[in-house]
């Protein structure tokens, strides 16, 4: 597995940079938030014309915010865990207990991509629309979400191939 | 939160070496417990019919699996996806149906929680902190204990513009303790001091997780943050008044800078200047939210917006500044996200299994004193509160008690108070006390764990204290938010009077707004709004004041010859029949009244 090395360097590398590249996109959408909710008061207060559309489009863009975040969060280790125990292991103790926990984070997103991912194929298959008055198409909305889980996994799959080569080697990949 | 770990990367690391005899324990503990739940499922406990089996499994597998440091968000959901395969596996569709709520409907209440984590670091990273203490440390220095006292009080102002709690442990811990410790302070009232008063960001609103609650509870997050301003406040007088009196008890614990030290006052106007702005910021953000004017999701933004602008002003607003705010909001919104997500998944599994049902059924139907329950309530918040994260206890507790507590006939948002200070001490409280944690990794070093630890236990009584006085004394509690929201909200805005007229029984002055509205008033369909209620209306037939107006005015005489039919409703009917000398000068609506 030793040869292997350089190829794995470059997969975990690569994810933590497409990761990081996306959140530095996704971290502007704050701005985009703030925005639609400052223009729906100016809208309702200085043009009496309070918008149709901005409760449910800032809804949307909240939602696409929360759920990619999740793999950037990942990258910077900002998922908070009871580390009373866990802050006095050995490296090597970590690493072998994050490969085992991994089983876990593995079953979650991967139950999690295939019943999401189903509702989206199902939801593009019906081109589903919103049920408002707006009735704005949500089949690609629900399809992105998808994707934002599936880069979470990536980041974890990362994770593990790091921590699986320190559990094995005990030195970095 | 325990999310301010993206404020400044600092890992909680103790100084002990590293050692695997934790794990050895964990392991054979886990071995235990497999062991124990084999025998269960041979016994036939694992089927949906035991409850109790349920519960049990559920929340001791939680903690077993966050134990192994795998991230809580995590574990909650991996748990609630285990045990709907172990018990009945259509339940783990929940996930499907939580992700869906989550991602379109939660946006509503929860889209506030970015905006006003990004103003919170916009703020921070423009040296609001250093300028907060240097304003302090100029004005209070020369009084005995004055720079512990403006020491809580940063924590306060902090806590009203970063949402997020442990902003203020973090920052002070590293610019106040020192420099208290360099005037001879008392280590332990020091540290004491800073991760109380850092607890307080969940009570002075804007908080999240008063947001998180609005959200779980469906409650207004306006009337929350108002709720919370008093108990805050009160908390920081208790906090103040302490340090004081040990000052004034043991001047050697808290000395007064010495006279050559202390400022001028136009150096200590001067320090004032950089705190104008977002002082304002604040006063506008909950101003708005407290009047009705925007709702307070569109005052997160204006703040996030304000802080920028803010910022801009002090020269601070540059690239640096901007990233660093956005990618930690993004990596705490990513946190909150899978967190809230695992959650709900996990008490819905919960409640799908009939668990929480039993439960609530359980509970409500003990014949014991109301209040034995909320105190068992509150103990299991503050026991729950050791081990987990205050994120994964609201979502995990409050979709089961909230019901328990209205069916009880308990105020929700003064349930949520309850909890809040509940939290802070829990943050406060080993062996999971996340302040604690911040301290010691930004204490200098000469100050031991053991010195954090005694630290605490003074403040500990008092916020116990504090709580105490929350529960026997809701008015403290709930008459802020009364008074802006059932109050002065009707007083400026008279048409809403109409939809929740029921505010009239405790502001009864109220009835002026009624009278200064007589277009609302004679409209048929709010005067039988008004007089639905019976209490609201035999309130009505008793105000002189209103009585005397309503008769007096032609308006009512025309309306309810207009629309006959009117009389005819019992309430109306009654209210009519209580003015005889009217009635006899209006002999065409004598006929209309019902015989």
């Amino acid at each position: 597995m030793k040869d292997s090395r350089q190829g794995l360097r470059r997969l975990v590398s690569a994810i933590d940079t497409l990761n990081g590249r996306i959140g530095a996109v996704l971290a502007i959408l704050v701005l985009v938030m703030g925005g639609i909710m400052l223009y729906e008061a100016a809208a309702r207060y200085f043009f009496q014309s309070p918008t149709s559309w901005a409760a449910e489009i800032s809804k949307m863009v909240f939602g696409f915010y929360m759920i990619w975040a999740g793999a950037h969060t990942m990258l910077a280790k900002d998922h908070v865990s009871m580390d009373l125990f866990y802050a006095r292991w050995t490296p090597r103790a970590k690493a072998v207990m994050d490969c085992i926990t991994f089983s876990c984070f593995f079953l979650f997103i991967s139950l999690l991509i295939y019943k999401v991912g189903q509702d989206a194929l199902f939801s593009i298959s019906i081109q589903e629309r919103s049920n408002s008055t707006l009735s704005q198409p949500l089949y690609h909305w629900r399809a992105s979400l998808v994707v934002g889980v599936g880069l979470l996994f990536l980041q974890g799959l990362a994770q593990f191939i790091r921590n699986l080569w320190f559990a094995l080697y005990e030195e970095e990949l | 939160m325990s999310v301010d770990t993206t404020l400044d990367p600092v890992q909680a690391s103790d100084e002990e070496a590293p050692s695997n005899r934790s794990l050895k324990i964990l392991a054979g503990v886990a071995l235990a417990y497999a062991v124990v739940m084999g025998i269960c499922a041979l016994l036939g406990y694992f089927t949906p019919d035991h409850k109790l089996m349920i519960t049990f499994f559920m929340f001791s597998s939680m903690l077993l699996l966050m134990a192994t440091g795998l991230p809580i968000a995590f574990a909650l959901s991996t748990i609630a996806i285990v045990t709907a395969l172990i018990f009945q596996p259509s339940l783990v569709n929940m996930l499907l149906f939580q992700f869906k709520a989550f991602t379109l409907e939660s946006g509503k209440t929860l889209i506030a929680i970015p905006l006003f984590i990004f103003m919170g670091f916009i703020l921070h990273n423009s040296k609001i902190a250093e300028n907060l203490f240097d304003a302090v440390y100029l004005w209070a220095g020369g009084l005995r204990g004055g720079l512990g006292m403006g020491t809580v009080l940063i924590c306060a102002i902090m806590a009203a513009m970063i949402g997020v709690s442990s902003a203020a442990t973090l920052s002070m811990g590293i610019i106040a303790v020192p420099a208290m410790l360099d005037r001879n302070y008392d280590k332990q009232l020091a540290t004491g001091m800073v991760q109380a008063g850092g607890a307080l960001g969940f009570l002075i609103p804007p908080s999240m997780m008063m947001i998180m609650y609005a959200f779980v509870a469906q409650e207004s997050p306006g009337r929350l943050f108002a709720a919370g301003v008093v108990p805050g406040v009160m908390l920081a007088t208790m906090y103040i008044v302490y340090i004081a009196v040990r000052a004034h008890m043991n001047p050697e614990m808290a000395p007064a800078l010495p006279k050559d030290q202390r400022a001028a006052m136009p150096e200590k106007l001067a320090a004032l200047r950089h705190l104008v702005l977002p002082g304002l910021l604040i006063v506008t953000v909950l101003g708005c939210i407290f009047t009705g004017i925007t709702s307070p999701t569109e005052a997160a933004a204006l703040g996030a917006g304000g802080a920028m602008i803010c910022a801009a002003f002090k020269g601070k607003m540059n690239k640096k500044t901007f990233w660093a705010s956005a990618t930690r909001t993004l990596n705490l919104c990513g946190f909150n996200a899978f967190i809230i997500f695992g959650a709900i998944t996990f008490s819905a599994v919960y409640s799908g299994l009939g668990a929480s049902s039993m439960i609530r059924e359980t509970i409500t139907s003990l014949d014991v004193n109301p209040w034995v329950i909320l105190i068992l309530m509150q103990l299991s918040f503050f026991a729950l509160g050791m081990f987990l994260d205050d994120i994964a206890i609201l979502f995990l507790c409050m979709p089961i008690y909230v019901p328990i507590i209205k069916a009880l006939g308990f105020d929700p948002v003064w349930f949520a108070i309850l909890y809040v200070v509940n939290m802070q001490m829990a943050y406060i409280t080993p062996p999971y006390g996340l302040n604690l944690f911040y301290m010691k990794a930004v204490a200098p070093p000469e100050i031991t764990l053991g010195d954090i630890y005694r630290s605490i236990v003074p403040f500990l009584a008092l916020q116990f204290i504090g709580l105490v006085l929350l529960v026997v004394f809701p008015q403290i509690t709930l008459w802020l938010p009364g008074f802006l929201f059932d109050y002065l909200q009707m007083k400026m805005n008279p048409d809403m009077l109409f939809g929740r007229i029921e505010v009239l029984l405790t502001y009864p002055s109220l009835v002026n707004v009624l009278i200064a509205n007589p277009a609302l008033l004679f409209d048929s369909g709010n005067l039988i709004n008004i007089f639905s209620k019976p209490e609201v209306a035999d309130f009505l037939t008793h105000s002189a004041a209103f009585k005397a107006y309503v008769f007096d005015s032609p308006l009512f005489t025309e309306l309810l010859t207009k629309d006959s039919w009117l009389v005819q409703i019992p309430e109306i009917g009654k209210f009519v029949a209580s003015s005889p000398e009217w009635l006899s000068r209006h002999p065409a609506i004598l006929e209309l009244m019902p015989k």
